[in-house]
């Protein structure tokens, strides 16, 4: 596929990749060798005459080489792709913030924590709050399984950095993965305040609510699962959400505060689910989720 | 008799050491001034406009509270407006977010490291530009340079003929002094060619600044006044639960959708 453009409209598409921010890192690997090979440059930055590409289509191509696994020395080379594009930009920006970032991006893609830590730190020295340095780091002591100090990395930068909400996302899976479900709770009411049209959110939030499982946490999981199938009404996942909460207030635990409705929600959850799998499943499919459906209503209402 | 008919010829040396030199002088005086600027420009984000970004983005979390805070459970929302608002608590931690003083902003011109950053800018503008002007004075001052190839009213005396006083002078003829006016706004054109848009050596662009002293936007804000305005905003903000009777509306929907494909298929 990329044989046959020219070497213009493979840079046009490089740059396109480049400015709408995608990572796919694959094809731009693909597109900057048969650039280079195109144009007979012995080395990528010789193929970009303009000044101001060059260098950063050298920064797109390094962090591409470092996702495909082009940190390391591969396949015979003497210095790995992504060293050798980094080394060429610090030559050039010695100074820059934006190459230091990259060079400890390298140094974690070849396993070299404490080089990046300590990049991230000077960073850090020479300028307070750099906010990619301070998720990198903190995405280093995930890597490394040290969940509570990624945690407690993030929470503070999140308490100066409020609205950056990819940190809050990523802060949530972290509680998550801790089982710590009040605090993870409290970082997807934050994400559905700044996009409350997406449907993912409220799922996650109610998701996170009945499994803590109270009764207010279930009225109000109820509520956001009721919300998200209203957003996007033929979605399995909400509407099983939606299902599993309904007859979770349906049973004897909570048989004071029972209210029609809950019935009422729980049978259109079921219909609804049912009428969706039958437009798919094959009839033996079908038989097998209507049999699952009648042991969960009689465990819940045990 | 039309003094206009007199014939008047200019030596061919003032063509090539007087009208070429002045538009070269100005055009290299434009690309100095910019790889100067180039380098006296300090790029790094200091730590007070760090400060103020993040100031931003809490500001930025009250609006969104304010704008979506009706998707969360009441609870939830006054959690949240508290922190923004809370006015108790005499130690400054446990004050809301808006409540705390933030520094004022500093005067720019009472700054003297922010004086000095101006100062230097100004600098490279300035200084070259007395001397080409000396040197324009000292030697070219008071003789005709060229002259425009149609003719022209008299009004443009006062723009071509800088210098020279002769009230019987053709308008089409200009002076030197008027040429090197010319020059300083003709190159910026070519400047832009050879260095590209935005370039540090457009002069105007640095008039249009010093007009209006220390204009960078940011600083000179009082964030304590916009902090005031937000947390206003939020105390008056009623939180309307939008879930309140989201179980009953998605069943009327899914009702209402029902009974619009029983009656289609009826109609079939």
């Amino acid at each position: 596929m990329v044989k046959q453009q020219s070497v213009s409209q493979m840079k046009a598409r490089l740059s396109e990749l480049r400015k709408t921010n995608q990572r796919q890192s694959e094809l731009v690997l693909e597109l900057a060798e048969a650039i280079q090979s195109g144009q007979g440059a012995r080395s990528l930055a010789a193929a970009f005459s303009d000044e101001a590409e060059r260098w950063d289509v050298l920064e797109q191509v390094a962090r591409a080489a470092m996702d495909c696994g082009r940190a390391r020395p591969t396949r015979g080379e003497e210095e790995s792709l992504a060293a050798t594009l980094v080394k060429q930009l610090a030559a050039r920006f010695p100074e820059s913030n934006r190459v230091k970032l990259l060079q400890g991006e390298l140094f974690e893609a070849q396993g070299d924590w404490a080089g990046a830590t300590q990049l991230y730190d000077e960073l850090l020295t020479e300028t307070p709050n750099h906010a990619a340095a301070t998720k990198r780091k903190a995405v280093i002591f995930k890597s490394r399984g040290d969940i509570p100090k990624a945690i407690s990395v993030l929470a503070a930068y999140v308490q100066q950095a409020m609205a950056d909400y990819e940190a809050w996302v990523e802060l949530s899976e972290l509680y998550l993965s801790r089982g710590d479900f009040q605090r993870a709770a409290f970082c997807f009411e934050e994400l559905i305040l700044s996009n409350p049209l997406s449907p993912v959110y409220h799922i996650r939030y109610a998701e996170t609510l009945y499994t803590m499982g109270s009764l207010e946490n279930l009225q109000l999981a109820r509520k956001h699962y009721a919300n998200a199938c209203k957003i996007q009404p033929d979605d399995a996942r909400s509407l099983l959400g939606l299902y599993m909460t309904c007859s979770a207030l349906n049973s004897e635990k909570f048989i004071k505060q029972r209210t029609p409705i809950n019935e009422e929600l729980e049978a259109f959850a079921v219909s609804r689910l049912k009428q969706l799998y039958s437009k798919q499943a094959s009839a033996p499919q079908l038989e097998c989720l209507n049999e699952t459906f009648s042991k969960m209503a009689l465990t819940t209402s045990s | 008799m039309a003094p206009a008919a007199i014939p008047l010829l200019l030596d061919t040396s003032i063509r090539d050491w007087v009208l070429i030199p002045i538009v070269i002088v100005m055009f290299l005086l434009g690309i100095v001034r910019h790889h100067i600027t180039e380098l006296l420009k300090s790029d790094r984000i200091d730590d007070k406009a760090a400060k103020a970004a993040l100031d931003g983005q809490g500001l930025l979390r009250a609006r969104v509270l304010r704008a979506n805070g009706r998707f969360l459970s009441p609870l939830a929302f006054q959690m949240r407006k508290n922190f923004f608002t809370q006015a108790d608590g005499g130690d400054d931690s446990k004050k809301g977010w808006l409540m705390q003083e933030r520094p004022k902003p500093a005067n720019p011109m009472g700054d003297p490291s922010q004086m000095m950053g101006m100062l230097k800018n100004n600098m490279s503008f300035v200084i070259p530009q007395m001397l080409i002007m000396g040197w324009i004075n000292y030697f070219f001052s008071g003789f005709i340079a060229t002259r425009v190839p149609f003719p022209l009213t008299v009004r443009f005396k006062m723009m071509l003929q800088r210098g020279i006083e002769l009230p019987t002078l053709d308008a089409s003829w200009v002076s030197s002094l008027s040429w090197y006016f010319l020059a300083v706004f003709g190159v910026r054109g070519l400047h832009t060619l050879v260095l590209g848009e935005g370039n540090a050596a457009d002069q105007s662009m640095n008039m249009q600044q010093m007009a209006g002293m220390g204009m960078t936007p940011n600083p000179t804000v009082d964030m304590n006044q916009v902090f005031k305005a937000e947390r206003e905003n939020l105390d008056l903000c009623v939180h309307e639960y939008a879930l309140a009777n989201i179980e009953r509306a998605l069943l009327d929907t899914a009702s209402v959708s029902a009974t619009s494909t029983t009656s289609k298929l009826k109609q079939h």
